[in-house]
């Protein structure tokens, strides 16, 4: 499945919208990356509201894709683990270091406009705000 | 449903239906006296005696009078699903009214006794016969008493169960305080079954209410083991992994003490003395600040004092 990598100011947007398989993750962390470097990203918001199961594999890629994301200079904000995964990144042991996790997108974006990476979206609101 | 090896009661060998019928032409020519002689040892329990005595007359003779059929039926005819059907039901129903099932032994006990006598009478000159007839009655009143026993205990199983399901459902309630705060308050033993069903609970009711803090009160938890404890750290871990913060409040000294000497470092949770401390911790993570009433607003019974 493709996964879309969405840009927003300095802040890029990766939603799984289903299970991804082993390669799916592996192929997400090779074009994340990428992008990350290419785009000069200060967050990358990982939703996760569409992943229902998760193994040991994509648990593990999830921490190190976030490690990675680390190194590259980016902050990783993982939104909308559902229960199940929840448990199962825990039951995994999993500690997900240098990782902030939020509800849903909505507190992602918000988080990184509050930091000042999306940009355009801080924008955005200010300006709908001053509307009203 | 767990059955018995129906077969065997079912298609009775023929030894034993010979044992049967000869059993059954004593009872059946006896068979009011034996229910009045049953009948009145019944009326010595206390628990029989409540219940018969809320049984009009007339019932009760119409019951008998199915029974007999339904025995005259199996044992002459070979009916015995309708039979074995019948005592199912019977079982099913003392299970229902909280009968004790010790107490059915004593009936059968007088029964036995009230049926041996006239089966010794009438077979006085045959001994072949009287031997046949008292195997008979044995097997039948065993056969008897198993189905209903069966019947009894699967009942008494299923009630057990589904006020297990009950408490379950009951034990664990997750409470909107106020808008993203949740309240927890755990009350009672602890086990792993339970624990988990919390889990279960404090994770979809954290993504359904859009939660971002919860607060966990163990004030009415005696005491915790380590396996617990530990899924109680888990909980915690994963609810942070949905965005929430969670507050434990209300450890109390015992409690404590025992999660030290475990090892189990409460890591990844805010621990507050109290629900009401817990509780003014989570309005502060959430930005809210409670007001009191103002001058003009205070009620009058504050102002005089």
């Amino acid at each position: 499945m493709f996964v879309p990598i969405l840009k927003l100011g300095f802040c890029l947007i990766v939603t799984a919208q289903s299970d991804l398989t082993d390669t799916e993750w592996k192929q997400l962390q090779f074009t994340l990356l990428e992008k990350v470097a290419s785009t000069h990203a200060r967050n990358v918001i990982l939703d996760m509201t569409g992943v229902n199961i998760l193994d040991s594999f994509a648990g593990r890629m999830i921490n190190d894709i976030a490690q990675m994301i680390h190194l590259g200079g980016a902050e990783t904000i993982i939104v909308g683990i559902q229960p199940e995964v929840a448990w199962t990144l825990v039951q995994l042991g999993l500690r997900l270091k240098n990782v902030i996790t939020l509800l849903d997108l909505e507190e992602g974006i918000e988080l990184a406009s509050r930091q000042g990476s999306a940009n355009s979206l801080a924008l955005f609101t200010k300006k709908a705000n001053n509307a009203f | 449903m767990k059955n018995l090896p129906q077969s065997a009661i079912s298609n009775p060998t023929s030894e034993e239906i010979e044992a049967y019928r000869i059993f059954w032409v004593p009872y059946e020519a006896h068979y009011d006296e034996i229910q009045l002689d049953v009948l009145a040892e019944a009326k010595k329990i206390p628990q029989f005696e409540k219940l018969i005595s809320s049984i009009p007359p007339q019932m009760m003779v119409e019951q008998n009078k199915i029974n007999k059929a339904l025995m005259r039926g199996a044992i002459l005819d070979g009916k015995w699903d309708d039979f074995i059907n019948h005592q199912r039901s019977e079982g099913v129903k003392y299970a229902k009214m909280g009968l004790a099932f010790p107490l059915w032994f004593e009936l059968l006990t007088s029964f036995r006794r009230s049926l041996n006598k006239h089966i010794i009478i009438d077979y006085k000159n045959n001994s072949t016969n009287l031997n046949l007839a008292l195997e008979g009655m044995n097997r039948f009143v065993d056969v008897s008493m198993a189905i209903i026993g069966d019947a009894y205990l699967n009942t008494k199983e299923e009630i057990i169960s589904t006020q297990q399901r009950s408490i379950l459902e009951l034990s664990t309630p997750v409470l909107q305080f106020r808008d993203r705060l949740l309240i927890i308050p755990i009350i009672g033993m602890v086990d792993t079954h339970r624990a988990r069903q919390l889990t279960e609970n404090l994770l979809n009711k954290v993504r359904d209410n859009r939660a971002k803090v919860v607060v966990m009160d163990i004030t009415g938890v005696a005491t915790v083991d380590s396996k617990v404890a530990n899924h109680i750290i888990q909980t915690v871990e994963a609810a942070s992994l949905m965005g929430a913060t969670v507050i434990l409040t209300g450890i109390s000294p015992t409690i404590a003490q025992t999660l030290v000497i475990l090892g189990a470092e409460m890591r990844g949770a805010i621990t507050v003395g109290d629900l009401q401390g817990g509780i003014e911790v989570a309005e502060k993570l959430l930005g809210l600040k409670v007001i009191g009433p103002t001058t003009a607003e205070r009620p009058v019974s504050a102002e005089k004092a």
